[in-house]
Parts: structure tokens; sequence; C-alpha cells
């Protein structure tokens, strides 16, 4: 070792060197793409980037990260000089050459006994063909060279006991390949086998010979690291174990049995292995920076699992592996200076301002306070703007390093793929970039591997030989999207399929209803890998569901949509930063908790009356009926283990119809408990307050107040008390002593100065052992489905825009539901809006147009429905939202029918309206809906036939076609459809499946036999969804499939069919 | 960490109560002693976790002494007190009774901890300082928040 006097020029020196090989990496890469047209600017900046390591390593007297230096340094001018062609053989060399001096400067202590051997041979080689103007493909690079393989003595093996400093020492062994591949074509097997040696330095030398004695009657040695010599290493040395690479015909499982070795002691080299020697031994340390893990990584299996073993165990040695040191090291970030600057002025005003209030707070100036607090509101919102911008990174971060692992592994495997990178410039919070590094890493590799067919594949599925693979970043809706794209062989749907069933995760049943997107999706449930062989590359173990895991993890989703033969699309959405995150506030037994919005899907509020019909039991598990879906459900309550201060009757057993009761024992039984407990004194009086005051149908106590929230693969229902609002909040993370807490992500403050905890949707339902519950609840589901679907069932949204007028919405229709403050309302042109996701939604009241009543001007808050028309949001206001119904109603069309409201029924007793959202928008917006209406020119009207049995759906679709100007025929069952059918002429049929007497099925089977129809365009319009329903339609003869009461689109799929 | 008697003949101790024993801290561990908090429960956590409070925007552990020594719970404070201490780069909050005075601790007045004091572990225990009319534990910081 040489003296460190100064570590700051190491330090220096380290930090700059590498910055320099990152960017030749990528430069390299230029260069190859280039070939003969080399780019001057670019070869002279490697030239250049090399020439100052090679300086900077001369002066710290780091001989090998100069001699290395100066050895590619001479093959850059050679390049410059165009005296050598950049062929992808030089390249390559070139490549392992800066990785072998990545790893010599992050190890610069040892880096002068570190065999660079390979590396200088193979760049010597190169310098002197093309002094001999030889023929380069001659030149024996690092692939042709002897294979040396690199054991660090001690790494290929889980050493028990006697590992020293000294062990780890790099021992090298060298065969020539032949060799080894003369013994594979015998059939032999080859081991590198270890034996640990006695203490007693007499009894080495006679150890040794004895084992090797033994070897050679079953077997051949290739090599060992003692060859006779006493003076051999571990002869000499205590603690060396002798190393032998031995050759026989025995399996790797037999081996323990015929000699006195410990199976861990034995590593296996398969043909495979000697394949991937190909790629120069250098590469061993570049395994060690994960993301870059490229197809080496799986090269010498000797090292990367075991280094970090031996630090475990023995902690005297020193750290080699490069990643741990980086760890180590703390975190920097790159700051922009301008950025910087900004951050100073911030601070500079915030201190001004900081001086202004005491000033003003000492003098008693109420008058100033006003200005000083907008002020500081003002520079807190930008300095923590400014400070967030601190830690976006470009993705380009990540993304770069794809250009490698594509280049080796399309070269390992034979593959013509070109690598496009787009949206390199998009940001992303640091901690974010840092995590997804793994899980894209593996994406890519997959579309790489698995993804993109070799070049003979795509020729004889008529595809360019050469596959395309994109990856693609770009922001939406307030979050960035990213997308890895590729035109190979897409998933195979069929396997997919089987694999999930083999595996028993979903049964058969539930995936005919799924559509080929769901399914290719399942591939993100943990144990499924497709691969039908598991390579080196991908499938490893580390399946999708790890993908899945991660990202999630980090607040994102991904996505997969694949089409056979065409490709795959993976979509991953992530938030832009983790340090804020918009959540729900709710809260338990008074307590608030904060449930991040990214894991939320939506709030159910089951009424005390309905609890009985919405909530079930499967064995002790409780679940929810949601349409049609069972979903696992907890009370928030018993996942965090509170022990309930209210409930004095905390009996398991009891059956939950009983809610009403069970309620009202809650409220006496508490007043018991005041009495009792002086601790609990202050916050149940203060429920008590609630519960007084509070009216007693709305109140949270006699409802159920859930959050259906997704867990990547299923959902499930956390009971909460109460639900607070949504809030954007800072994330801060809880002490050591609550990481193993499953149920909590971490903690934020609140405005008044209270801590509230993030729950953990995941963990939570890792605690409750929510997946097996959520599979027998779909067991149970898909039992039930068949009696469920058959009958049609409008689900209807109850509200009020006056009081005591009760409303209703067709659910299918709306967008979202959103709760607004009546000020933020404003009025701009004559038109209500108000600011929404960043621009305006243009906002209207059912009594501008319809003659009912007002709304009460004096609430503070209203609701807004939000439905899209013409592909525009728009929104309607309301003040109250009562429920959500699901069954059969009979639409009186007559009595209050007019503009805005299409019919009325009876709904609890009392007579509903129900809201016409596109005849709202009809009578006042006329252009908006003229979209709709074009397009009919013809003299004669077409005919259209609607065959529905639900009186309900027929109004609303013979409504809606005849405002456009068609002519609507009607029938209530397949029968009469036919009927209609035979008398009149019919231009295009719109058909429910589902109906009495003769199904959509039957009667669209009836009408293709009938010659005249063949190419009549039958439409089924229905509520029975997924792949095998629609399959099954298909093949009857209907032409397309829409999902019932989706005006625009049946609209535009009549035009298509008529047009 | 406490090993350093050679350094200097004195330590400095904080003394606060934990039911009727009087303990110290080594105040190089100390950050700050600081009062009036809300604590927020943390269900699911170890017993010996009260909660966590908001000190400053920071999320703190506040530990429960008396769990720790598997005491009987404390009189329920209207005001909390805590000692905050620094914790291998953590702040910690140890909720204690009642804070009395920091003290000048010649080393050699500090004997050995018998195993068992009062029924607390010796092992949260590095030493008894005797003061002139008291007996003070001398707690094992590491000991005592160590997982």
């Amino acid at each position: 070792m040489f003296n460190i006097e100064d570590n700051e020029i190491f330090n220096d020196f380290i930090e700059e060197s590498l910055e320099h090989l990152d960017g030749i990496e990528d430069d390299l890469l230029k260069i190859e793409e280039a070939g003969e047209d080399i780019d001057e600017e670019i070869v002279n900046k490697v030239f250049r980037a090399v020439h100052t390591i090679k300086g900077g390593a001369g002066y710290l007297g780091l001989k090998n990260v100069e001699s290395l230096a100066h050895n590619s340094e001479n093959v850059m001018a050679k390049i410059r000089a165009r005296e050598l062609v950049p062929t992808p053989g030089i390249i390559s060399t070139l490549l392992d050459a800066m990785d072998t001096l990545s790893t010599l400067i992050n190890r610069h202590e040892k880096s002068n006994e570190i065999d660079i051997s390979g590396n200088l041979t193979a760049l010597k080689a190169i310098c002197s063909a093309s002094l001999e103007g030889g023929d380069l493909e001659n030149i024996s690079f690092p692939a042709q060279a002897p294979s040396e393989i690199s054991t660090d003595a001690a790494a290929p093996f889980e050493n028990h006991s006697v590992l020293t400093a000294s062990t780890v020492e790099e021992t090298l062994l060298k065969i020539e390949p032949s060799v080894m591949d003369a013994f594979f074509k015998q059939g032999s097997f080859l081991y590198i086998l270890q034996y640990n040696l006695s203490n007693d330095t007499d009894n080495r030398e006679e150890e040794c010979a004895k084992i090797i004695g033994e070897l050679k009657e079953t077997g051949d040695i290739l090599a060992a690291n003692m060859d006779g010599d006493t003076s051999s290493e571990p002869v000499k040395n205590n603690g060396s174990p002798l190393i032998v690479i031995f050759a026989c015909i025995l399996e790797n499982e037999l081996m323990g049995n015929f000699f006195d070795i410990n199976p861990d002691q034995i590593q296996q080299i398969t043909p495979e292995y000697l394949d991937q020697l190909v790629l120069p031994p250098v590469s061993e340390p570049r395994q060690a920076q994960p993301v870059e893990a490229g197809p080496v990584s799986t090269l010498p299996v000797f090292t990367e699992p075991s280094a970090p073993k031996i630090m475990e165990k023995t902690k005297t040695i020193q750290p080699k592996d490069p990643s741990t040191k980086a760890e180590q090291k703390p975190d920097n970030l790159r700051v922009n200076v301008r950025l910087l600057d900004t951050l100073m002025t911030l601070a500079g005003e915030l201190v001004l301002t900081r001086n202004q209030l005491i000033q003003a707070v000492s003098s008693r100036k109420v008058m100033g306070i006003d200005n000083i607090s907008q002020r500081l509101n003002l520079v807190t919102s930008e300095l923590q703007e400014a400070i967030m911008s601190t830690r976006m990174q470009p993705v380009g971060n990540v993304f770069n390093k794809f250009k490698r692992i594509v280049r080796d592994l399309s070269k390992n495997l034979g593959k013509k793929i070109d690598l496009i990178i787009e949206g390199e410039e998009v940001e992303l919070d640091k901690t974010i970039i840092e995590s997804i590094g793994d899980p894209l890493t593996h994406l890519v590799r997959n579309s790489v591997d698995h993804g993109i067919e070799t070049p003979e594949k795509r020729i004889a599925a008529k595809k360019p030989e050469t596959g395309i693979l994109r990856i693609t970043a770009y922001h939406e809706g307030g979050q960035v999207m990213i997308a890895i794209e590729d035109d190979g062989a897409g998933i195979d749907i069929e396997r997919v399929k089987e694999k999930v069933l083999s595996m028993g995760l979903r049964e058969s049943s539930t995936l005919d209803e799924l559509s080929d997107k769901e399914i290719a999706n399942l591939i993100f449930l943990p144990g499924m890998s497709t691969a039908k062989e598991i390579t080196d590359i991908s499938g490893r173990g580390v399946g999708m569901d790890v993908v899945n895991t991660n990202i999630s993890k980090v607040g994102g989703t991904v996505d997969i949509d694949t089409t056979p033969g065409k490709g795959s699309i993976i979509t991953i959405k992530l938030p832009l930063t983790l340090a804020i995150i918009p959540s729900l506030i709710v809260t338990v037994q008074n307590e608030r908790y904060a449930v991040p919005q990214v894991n939320m899907v939506e709030l159910v509020r089951i009424p005390a009356a309905k609890v009985r019909e919405r909530i079930e039991k499967i064995g002790s598990a409780l679940v929810m009926r949601l349409r049609g879906e069972l979903l696992p459900l907890i009370k928030l309550a018993d996942a965090l283990d509170i022990e309930d201060r209210y409930y004095v009757d905390q009996d398991t057993g009891e059956e939950f119809p009983d809610k009403r009761t069970f309620t009202e024992d809650r409220r006496q039984a508490q007043n018991g408990k005041i009495v009792g407990q002086a601790g609990t004194e202050t916050t149940a009086s203060g429920r008590e307050k609630r519960l007084l005051t509070a009216d007693r149908r709305t109140s949270p106590m006699s409802a159920y107040n859930i959050l259906v929230v997704s867990v990547g693969d299923y959902h499930y229902g956390l009971i909460v008390d109460q639900v607070l609002d949504s809030e954007e909040i800072v994330v801060k993370p809880v002490g050591t002593h609550l990481r193993d807490c499953e149920c909590y992500a971490g903690a934020s403050v609140q405005g008044d100065g209270k801590v509230a905890l993030i729950l953990d949707i995941i963990g939570i339902s890792n605690i409750m052992n929510l997946r097996t519950v959520s599979k027998t609840a779909q067991k149970k589901a898909s039992q039930k489905t068949e009696s469920k679907t058959t009958k049609d069932t409008q689900s209807l949204l109850l509200v009020c825009n006056a009081p005591n007028e009760p409303m209703a919405i067709p659910l299918d229709l709306i967008s979202r539901i959103e709760l607004c403050k009546t000020k933020d309302i404003k009025i701009t042109g004559g038109r209500k809006n108000i600011q929404y996701r960043g621009g305006p939604l243009p906002l209207f009241s059912i009594d501008e147009v319809a003659d009912v009543g007002s709304p009460d001007t004096n609430s503070p808050t209203c609701y807004i429905i939000i439905f899209s028309i013409s592909g525009k949001e728009v929104g309607i206001v309301m003040s109250e939202i009562i429920d959500i119904i699901k069954g059969t109603y009979t639409i009186d069309e007559m009595t209050h029918k007019q503009a805005g409201i299409m019919g009325s029924t009876i709904i609890n007793e009392e007579i509903t309206l129900l809201v016409d959202l596109y005849g709202v928008i009809d009578a006042l917006v006329p252009e908006w809906t003229k979209a709709l209406k074009s397009n009919i020119k013809d003299d004669r009207p077409a005919n259209i036939l609607v065959v529905e049995d639900s009186p309900f759906f027929l109004n609303q679709v013979v409504s809606f076609l005849s405002d456009i100007g068609y002519n609507p025929l009607t029938a209530t069952d397949g029968i009469k459809g036919l009927e209609v059918l035979n008398r009149e002429k019919i231009d295009i049929v719109l058909t429910d499946i589902e109906m009495p007497h003769m199904n959509g099925l039957e009667m669209t089977k009836k009408i293709r036999a009938d010659g005249r129809f063949k190419d009549l365009p039958i439409i089924a319009v229905t509520s029975l969804a997924g792949d095998a329903a629609e399959k099954e339609g298909k093949d009857a003869g209907i032409n397309d499939y829409l999902v019932k009461l989706d005006r625009e689109k049946i609209i535009a799929c009549v035009k298509k069919y008529l047009a | 960490m406490m090993n350093t008697a050679h350094e200097s003949t004195d330590i400095e101790l904080a003394l606060f109560q934990i039911g009727d024993m009087l303990c110290g801290l080594d105040t190089r561990h100390v950050q700050e002693i600081n009062h009036n908090f809300e604590i927020t429960p943390v269900h699911r956590a170890p017993d010996y976790v009260r909660g966590v409070i908001n000190l400053r925007g920071e999320i703190i552990t506040v530990i429960d002494l008396h769990r720790k020594f598997s005491m009987p719970p404390g009189e329920a404070h209207d005001d909390i007190q805590v000692v905050v201490v620094r914790y291998e780069e953590e702040c910690i909050a140890l909720l204690v009774d009642s804070i009395y005075d920091v003290v000048n601790a010649p080393r050699s007045e500090i004997s050995v901890p018998p195993s068992n004091v009062d029924g607390i572990s010796g092992g949260f225990i590095n030493g008894i300082y005797r003061m002139e009319r008291d007996l003070v534990i001398v707690l094992d910081l590491d000991e005592l928040l160590k997982k």
C-alpha cells in the first residue's frame, strides 16, 4: 500500500474519474454506432477523459490504473487517427477496460494488486494488429484469449470456519477453454473444489497430497493452486484453501458421497458458464453495481452472493465490494447553482419576513400582521417548491444505462435491437429515480430476452429483422409515465392462463371472464414466470411480481398491454415525488390516519339499514358485496389492534344483521364506561357530545364508512369511523423502534401540529391475511355470478338539488363526483365554472333547465357530478348526495318529463326524478351536443331496431336515437324482434343479450341464418362484460359489443355501421 | 459509548424521576428536555413505545420507561415531560415523570451496579451514583434503546 497523505485528493480523483467514466460509456456506444464515420469531437472527448484519468493515476501512484488508461488511450489515439475502425469488438474491449478502470478506481487501495492482464493483452493486441495492418478479425480479443477463472479463493464457497483476511486474496487458475471443451465432449463434469486445510503446517502438505491422490483416482485434475511444490500457497499459508479444478463423470449430487468435501465447497462449471466466459473475466466487479447487472452479472457465479457473506462472518476483512462502499458514502446531490441562488434569495426573504413579524408582534401592530402572513405564505411555498426541485432529476440518468445493457444483451443473445429512448429530460424525485432502476432494468431485460425474437424468427413472422425497443417517459395528469414498448412476440395469453391455473392462483371460471389485457396483467402475481426455460438473463426467480412490488412501494402502478405477435407495452405510472403525497384523512376512535390516494379505489358508505344485505361473513371474515363482487372487509380498529374503548359488547360471534341494536347497545354501554375509566374521559365525553348533537340518521355511528383500497391484484374494504378530507401531506419517516410495524408507511404532521400516521395498505392486508380471504371471496362471488348476471339492473345515484326533491342519475354515465366549496364556483362569461385539475370545468344546474326547486344558496359546499359529453368534461351541481342504489325500476315517462328530466320513478317510497344529463347540456349549450347529431343527411331516417326487455333502457336508447333523427323501432324480446324484422326494413339492430323468451344470442343466430340479413349489422348493448361473453356473442354473429347507456359510444357505433 | 472513563474525571448527569427512582443520563446523549406534547398513540408498536410526538416537524418515538422497566404505569400527567436523546442518528424521547437537575458526578463516585435494582434488570444500568442523600441510577442508553 502507498501512503495516503491526503484523502481529499483521492476522493476528488475518484469522483472526477468516475464521472468521466460514466460519460465515456455513452460516448463509446456512440462511436460504435458511427462506425467508420468518426465523430472526432466524441473521440477526442473520450481521449481527453482517459488521459485525465491516466494523469491523475500516475500522480497518485495507481500503477494499474495508469497502465490500463494508457493502453486504452493508445487505442483511442489510433481510432482518432483513423488507423482503426471502431468495430463492435474493439468497442467491447474498450468498454470492458473502462469497467475494469472503474473497479480499480473504486478499490484504489488494492488496485495495484488486481490482475488486469486480460484487458492489457486485448488492448495491446488491437494496437499491434493495427500496426501490422493485420486482419482485425483474427485478433485475439479476450473472448478468444485464455479464459481465466478468477476465483476469489474464499468467495465461491460459504466458508464457515477459517476465513481470515489472507484468504480473500485473489487466486488465479488458468485453463485453456479448449481443454475444458474436450472434457465436456467426453461427458465429464467440471468442478471447482475448495478444501479447507488444517492449521498445522506439517500436516498440510500431506493433506494436500492425499486429496490430490484421491481425486486423481476418480478423475482428472485440470489445475490446482498447488503443483507439488511445497512452497505453494495452500501449503505455506495458514488458512489458504486448496483449490482444484477437477473433471470427472460424477454428477454434482454425488460428489459429496465420494469425496470428503462439504457440498458448499463444490462449484460446478457448465458449458454455459464457459460460453459466458466469452465475456472477459474482468467483468466480475461490474456486478457490484446492481443497475448495470447485465448478462455478465451471472457470469462469476462465484463471487456475487458470497462476498457479502464473508464480510458478515469475519468483520476484519476490508470491504471489497465497491457497492458496499458506495452505501457507506453519504449521498451526494448535484444542484444547479442558479437554483441555489434562488434558494438563498428565498431564505433571505424568509429572514426578512421573520424580522417584520417579530417587529409587528412586539409592537402589537395588528395591522401589519395580515400582510406579513401573506408574504410568509408566499415565501414558504416558493421555498418549498425550490427545495423540491433540487430533488428532481432527469430519468435519463436511469435510461442511459439501458443502452449498454441492451447492447450487451442483444449481442449475447444474437438479436438485433434498436433502442429508442425518448423523454430523458422528464424529471422525477431522486428517491423514485433510485428505486425504479432495478425494476426498469428487469423489464428491459425481459423485453430483450423474451419479448423480441431472434432475427430468424422475426423474418419468419414477416417482421423487420431488427426489433425495436422503445423507452419513453412523459407527463400525464400530474404523474410521470414510463412506457417500455417492444415489437416482439408479445405475451402468450394461453400460457399465462395455463400457468395461473396450474399454480391455482385463479379459478378457470374467473379466467374466462377476464379480458386478454387483464390476463396479461396476471403475470404480476407472485410465482408467475412464463419463460419456458429459465435463462440467465431474466427469470432468475426475480419475477414480475417483484417489479410490481418495487414500483408500488414508491406509489406507482404497472400495467401491461400485449398483442400476440405484435409486441407488448408496459406502462409504469409514477408520482412526481414521494415527499408530498395526496392522501385521505380518516379517523378511527378519534385518532387520525392518512391513507395515500394511490391506494384508494373508492369510498362506500353503507347505511345501517343496508348493512344486512351488503355485508356477509365467510368463516370468521367479513366481506362486502360491491357490484357483484365480494370484497374482504376489515375494521381499521381491528387492523390496528386498538383496544376498543367504546364497544363493551365485543362479541365477535354476534351476527352482523343485528347492526342496529348493536349500535344502540354501544351507546348505552359507553355511558357506563365513562364512569369507570377516568383515563378515557376526555375523548369519551367529546364523542358523547358529538353523538348527542349529531343527527341520528346521518351519524357515522349507524353507517359504515368503507374505504375500498387496492393492493395490486385485489381490493379490500377498510371500515373507518369518519372520512375527514383529502389533503396533501408531507411524508416523514418514523423511528427505528416502529419500523417493524407493518401497518404504517410513515407519519405526517397535520395543520394543527398533531401527528397522523400514514397507513400502509399493503402491510395491513398482510397482517390481516386478506389475500386468502380475498381468494375465498372471489370463489364465492364467482359461484354466484351466474344467477346475478341474468337480470338487468340499474345503478342509480340518488341526489338532491333542492331539499326534499330526490333525483336519480344513471351511475354508468358519471365519471366522478367531487365535493367543492360553493364559493369556489365562479361565473365567467355568463357561465358557471370551477377550477378543477388545472383547468376550468363548466358547471350546470338542473334548475337552469327544468322546473325544479333551487338549491339552498347558503350551503357552504356542494357536489359536482362530472361526466363527459363529446369528449368534454362537464359538471352538474347538486347540493346533496343521498345514496347509490341498484335495482329494477319502472320509469314513468309521462308525468314529469321535461327538458333535463327523462321521467320519474318511485325509490324508497318517494317520487324521484330521473335526470337526463345530456338533455341538460342539450338545452343549455346545444352546440356541444351538435357533434352527436350531425351527419344524418339521408332523406329517409335509418330504421333502427332496438330489442330490449327493460323498459328503462329501451326508452333511454329510443329517446336518444330519435333525438338525433333516427327512426327507432322497438321489441321487448327476441321473438318480437324477429317479427319486426320481417315486417319492416331495418338498417341496424341494437339488442340486449339477456331477455325472456328468446335471448339476444339466439335471435342473432336466427337472423344470421336468414340469407336476407347476413350483412345486417347487429350490435349488442349489454351489461354482460367479459371476454367469454363477447366471444360467444361474436361467434353468434354480433358485430360489436357495447356497454349499456354509454350514449356516445352507441351513437358512434351506429354511425359507423350505417356509414 | 460509556466506557470513556479515562477521558475526564467528571460526567454530567441529567437527573429525572421514573416512578420512585431517581435516574441519571450522561448529558452528552441528551439533546433537550421538553414538555407539553400531545402523544399520538401507535398501535401494534412494541409495548414500551408510548407513541410519537411532533418535535419541530420531526416525528419522534416516545419510549415509556415505566414499561421498559416493567414498572406499574405512572399517574397520567397533563403535562408530558420528555428527555430527548440522540441515539444512532435518530432522536428518541424518553417519557419521564419529572425532571430534576443536572449534576457533575465524579467517576470515582459511580459504583458498579448490582445485577438488579428495584426489579430493573442490571443490563439497563451503567452504574450507581451516590449523591449526598439519594442514589442515582445511571442508565445505559445503548442498552435501553437497542431493539
